[in-house]
């Protein structure tokens, strides 16, 4: 109760106002009582007052001692902050240090923190999230390639059906369109199954949701749109329900606009497998009209768990009719569900990445608060006679504690409002040009409770970094401390080996973030380094998509065929070519394939399991369009347009067919490849991950699926400057009614598959660089300190005849104990975990002896120069060669004493004035 | 030469007071001249010790404080004893005469029985 009217009294100032207003009119009405009584006892008014006055005391005083009830122990506190503000004032320079490395490390700290909060940890913005589940399928035949895959949709209604586990289940998949209603735009899309907003618990903010019935073919055409789309094209019309909506040529019908709030996922949020838009506008029921229940395992499918339900007991379920399933449908292999959070599914690919980058920056966190207690350990000494003096004048040590962590409290907090900041600025910049694909991205900002995390961290780092000067400062002797009159002499070897440890410290700290970055930057390199299998120069990829009114696969090949015409005759221009989905943007049309002659599908030759490849289309030019070198046979040519023939890469014509020649041979595989002819053999390409063996491919032409989306590759001569202009009027030649098309360099393919390690490495790298200067920084301090308390000692060395070499050996090695001690430790402990980021390397394994003796050498070079500083930057300052010993050891003899200067030409006169003193 | 103050104990104001305010509400004034009356101007409170303590009782909840018009017609705050700072009176004045019969035993030690 106490507590907490004190805690209203602190927190609101209105509160506190008030209550001072009534105590002045108290004091006031009181005051004028006595007065009325002074005057009754026969006063007059004029005397009246002053003895009333007099009776109630000083009211400015009776006011502040009243007040002092509210807050016990305030003015100490205040009067702390004060000082220690004042003391940080006198040193300009370590203040700014102490700040600007606090703030680096805590808004690091939060700007990451903040990414692993809104990625990871906290629940997805749907619903009742913990009951959302991700429902894939196991195919047996596929499962040693991807252990899941995406749902059929035949199996989903069995499920949809039967199923008990789940109050509602939906499917859903990638499929977008060209609005022609007004300036035509390609806009990427969803169909879903009926149940979408109520699975994700989202409420149209204009119109309603879709009903079972418009799964059926007729009824169908309606769209449900996201509020950037409403807004775009709508101009935000309150009454957008019910208008039109031309949507590849055929009329649809909007039902309603979803909030701005509502979050789809995003490409391979889902997996790779099922790749979404990166930014999905259009939402259409799945109907049965033109092959929308395909037999394909496209579909996403999500469900929610009724109460009670495990994922276990889901799963179980599933499985059961699964089986069924296999009955009626006679597949040749029984299917199985998998089921798992969809949280985690989201997550998970990046969990481990962002929590390793998490845990170096809270290294690099400690290495700062270890470096900054270094500091204020250095400057400890120097304020040892100011502490020593103060407990002699009877300062209680706790209170002498208290001050010496308010100072560290308050320039932690100072770098923690800074870094804050900071980190807000960087969290914007990184979320609004991220080049990284990381789930749930757009929703990450610096709100309330990441705030809270980094006024918590600041006020941990500021006890951290400044328990242990306090207690130093604190368990001085006083007495010893001012007798002697050096301060040298009373913090000596037990301050200087507490130093050494926190250096240690630093340095195996700053180890095994070198190691990180070593580690991540070795990856990256062996990445780049894969053979990708086509050329990333002078390779421009045009998107095109059509609308609807190109109803004829002869009307899409033929635009196709114009389009690539017209591409290759424009100036600067090679070649051009067709591509269903060019390399690096995922897998598709992922099957089976089968040789003719031979019963079953084609199986590896080593592992007898089935072979799987991707098919792609192709028009004539595609190999040498993209550099992708012709093995044996021929290239598809214009001439196969009404022939089935198709061309393997390398890797599967070995596995089909290991010590023949595949040339002429006849294969089948699903997607409209049937007992094609086999005229070709190129080399491999990565349809994926970089990180991946590249994919087995099946090359066929693309006249047979009149493609109403695809890709054209165009290689120029160099550098063209306005290709995409260029491109633009060449398709509006064609049909004006095109929308814009999107270009992209191969190069940019290369780089987006990659982005997600660049992010990681350059994190790492900026966190180890800063980690390297900082311990840089901590060994030299530390060694300049060693050497000046051994001054005398180097003197008297030297004046009995050791070289400067001999000094310079000594300095050095005792300054390198803890720099080899810690990296040694270091690099133990970065060994002992390596197996934490196994799976972000590629190419190297966690304990890579290069990158280990790498990390050794660049740290042992730092030490040893941070060892060498000092010593040199004497010479420097007072003219006395280079480590400073080599000359003048009475001088170095002197100067511990300060104004005592010692004439050694009288040796003896000299040592009794000093022994006097 | 004036009278001489007695110093008050740590805590036995904050009793005196709430002991005050049993004999009813009273402003601020009021209390310090019924402590002085009743100590036969004994205790000459002083105001630097009267408020912080009224607003220390008020603080933990023993009395409360409400702007009430007094028979001079003046506005003057008055104060309460709540049920809490009534236990709590209880329970000082207890250990206050623990405290007075052991301080005033060793005083003056009875004669021995033996």
């Amino acid at each position: 109760m106490l507590f907490f009217r004190r805690l209203l009294l602190l927190l609101s100032p209105r509160h506190r106002r008030r209550r001072d207003l009534e105590l002045d009119e108290e004091l006031r009405a009181n005051l004028a009582l006595a007065a009325d009584e002074a005057a009754e006892s026969g006063l007059t008014p004029d005397q009246a007052a002053p003895a009333a006055r007099r009776e109630i005391g000083n009211l400015t005083r009776v006011r502040e001692e009243a007040r002092a009830v509210w807050f016990p122990g305030w003015d100490d506190l205040a009067q702390d902050v004060r000082y220690a503000a004042r003391s940080l004032r006198r040193a300009p320079v370590f203040t700014l240090v102490a700040i600007l490395s606090l703030a680096l490390g805590i808004g690091s700290a939060t700007a990451l923190f903040s990414l692993v909060d809104w990625v990871v940890l906290r629940p997805l913005s749907y619903r009742d999230p913990g009951r959302l589940v991700y429902v894939r399928e196991i195919v047996p035949p596929l499962a040693h390639l991807y252990p899941t895959i995406p749902v059929n949709i035949r199996h989903f209604l069995f499920w949809r059906d039967d199923a008990r586990s789940f109050s509602s289940i939906v499917a859903m998949v990638s499929s977008g369109g060209t609005i022609t209603t007004g300036e035509p735009e390609t806009i990427e899309g969803a169909a879903v199954t009926a149940g979408f907003c109520e699975i994700l618990g989202v409420e149209p903010q204009l119109g309603r949701c879709f009903s079972r019935d418009e799964e059926q073919r007729g009824r169908s055409k309606v769209a449900l749109i996201a509020d950037s789309l409403w807004r775009r094209r709508f101009g935000a019309a309150p009454d957008v329900a019910g208008r039109p909506l031309v949507v590849d040529g055929v009329p649809h019908t909007v039902i309603g606009v979803l909030p701005a709030s509502f979050r789809f996922p995003k490409r391979d949020d889902l997996g790779s497998l099922s790749r979404l838009g990166a930014r999905t506008e259009i939402f259409r029921p799945i109907d049965d009209a033109g092959g929308g229940w395909g037999g394909d395992y496209d579909y996403i499918v999500l469900g929610r768990l009724r109460s009670g339900v495990s994922r276990e007991k889901a799963a179980a379920e599933l499985n059961v009719l699964e089986r069924r399933i296999m009955a009626d449908q006679h597949l040749g292999y029984t299917p199985g569900a998998q089921v798992d959070m969809l949280q985690d599914v989201v997550v998970s690919p990046v969990r481990t990445a962002l929590g390793v980058l998490l845990a170096a920056v809270m290294l690099l966190l400690l290495i700062v608060c270890v470096n900054l207690a270094n500091l204020l350990l250095a400057r400890g000494s120097a304020r040892a006679r100011e502490f020593a003096l103060r407990v002699a004048l009877g300062a209680r040590r706790g209170r002498l504690m208290v001050h010496a962590l308010m100072e560290t409290l308050l320039l932690a907090l100072a770098g923690g409002a800074l870094g804050a900041f900071g980190a807000r600025a960087a969290v914007r910049l990184f979320t609004s040009s991220a080049r990284v694909n990381l789930p749930r991205l757009d929703e990450v900002q610096v709100d309330g409770r990441v705030w809270l995390f980094a006024f918590g961290l600041s006020l941990a780092c500021g006890v951290l970094f400044g328990l242990l000067p306090s207690l130093r400062l604190a368990r001085l002797d006083p007495q010893q401390t001012l007798r002697s009159g050096s301060y040298t002499q009373t913090v000596t070897r037990g301050g200087l080996r507490v130093r050494e440890w926190l250096v240690g410290g630093e340095v195996a700290l700053s180890a095994m973030l070198l190691v990180l970055a070593g580690l991540l930057i070795n990856s990256l390199a062996h990445v780049l380094r894969v053979d990708k299998g086509f050329h990333e120069e002078q390779t421009v990829l045009v998107h095109i998509s059509l609308p609807g009114q190109y109803r004829s696969p002869q009307q899409r090949n033929g635009f196709f065929d114009l389009a690539v015409e017209r591409f290759r005759t424009l100036p600067g221009v090679r070649s051009a070519a067709f591509i269903s989905k060019p390399p690096l943007t995922g897998e598709s049309n992922v099957n089976e394939v089968s040789v003719e002659g031979a019963a079953g599908a084609a199986l590896d030759p080593v592992t007898r399991q089935t072979l799987i490849v991707n098919v792609r289309f192709i028009g004539p030019d595609y190999f040498s369009t993209l550099g992708i070198p012709l093995l044996k046979g021929r290239a598809l040519e214009e001439a196969d347009r009404q022939r089935s023939v198709a061309v393997l890469s390398a890797r599967l014509a070995a596995k089909i067919w290991p010590n023949e020649n595949p040339l002429g041979r006849k294969i089948t595989s699903a997607s409209g490849v049937s007992g094609a002819e086999v005229v070709g053999v190129v080399g491999d390409v990565h349809s994926s991950r970089l990180e991946q063996d590249p994919t087995m491919m099946v090359y066929a032409p693309f006249w047979k699926r009149g493609f109403d989306a695809g890709y054209v590759a165009i290689r120029t001569a160099g550098g063209v400057p306005d290709l995409l202009a260029q491109v633009r009027g060449a398709l509006r030649t064609i049909d004006p009614g095109l929308s814009a098309p999107e270009l992209q360099t191969a190069g940019a393919l290369v780089t987006a598959a990659t982005a997600q390690r660049r992010f990681q490495m350059d994190v790492a790298a900026a966190f180890a660089g800063s980690a390297l200067l900082l311990a840089l920084l901590g060994i030299y301090g530390v060694v300049a300190y060693g050497v000046s308390l051994r001054r005398r000692e180097m003197g008297v060395r030297l004046a009995l005849g050791a070289g400067p070499g001999d000094v310079r050996r000594l300095v050095l090695r005792q300054g390198l104990r803890p720099v080899v001690a810690g990296l040694g430790i270091g690099l133990a402990v970065a060994l002992a975990a390596g197996r934490l980021v196994r799976t972000m390397l590629f190419g190297i394994s966690p304990a890579d002896a290069p990158t280990l003796v790498a990390v050794a050498a660049v740290l042992a070079c730092v030490g040893a120069a941070a060892c060498v500083l000092p010593a040199c930057r004497r010479r420097a300052s007072i003219r006395r060669g280079c480590c400073g010993m080599n000359r003048a050891p009475v001088t170095l003899l002197g100067e511990d004493y300060g104004t005592h200067r010692i004439h050694y030409a009288r040796p003896g006169h000299a040592r009794g004035r000093v022994s006097a003193s | 030469m004036p009278h001489d103050r007695i110093e008050f104990l740590q805590g036995t104001l904050d009793m005196l007071v709430l002991r005050t305010l049993l004999l009813g509400p009273l402003h601020g004034y009021g209390i310090a001249q019924a402590l002085r009356r009743t100590s036969e101007a004994a205790f000459q409170l002083e105001a630097g010790s009267l408020y912080p303590a009224l607003q220390r009782l008020e603080l933990k909840g023993l009395i409360s404080a409400k702007w009430e018009v007094s028979d001079r017609n003046r506005r003057q705050r008055i104060y309460r004893l709540n049920p809490a700072g009534r236990k709590r009176l209880r329970a000082e004045i207890s250990r206050w005469e623990d405290f007075v019969h052991a301080v005033t035993r060793v005083l003056h030690p009875r004669p021995s029985e033996e």
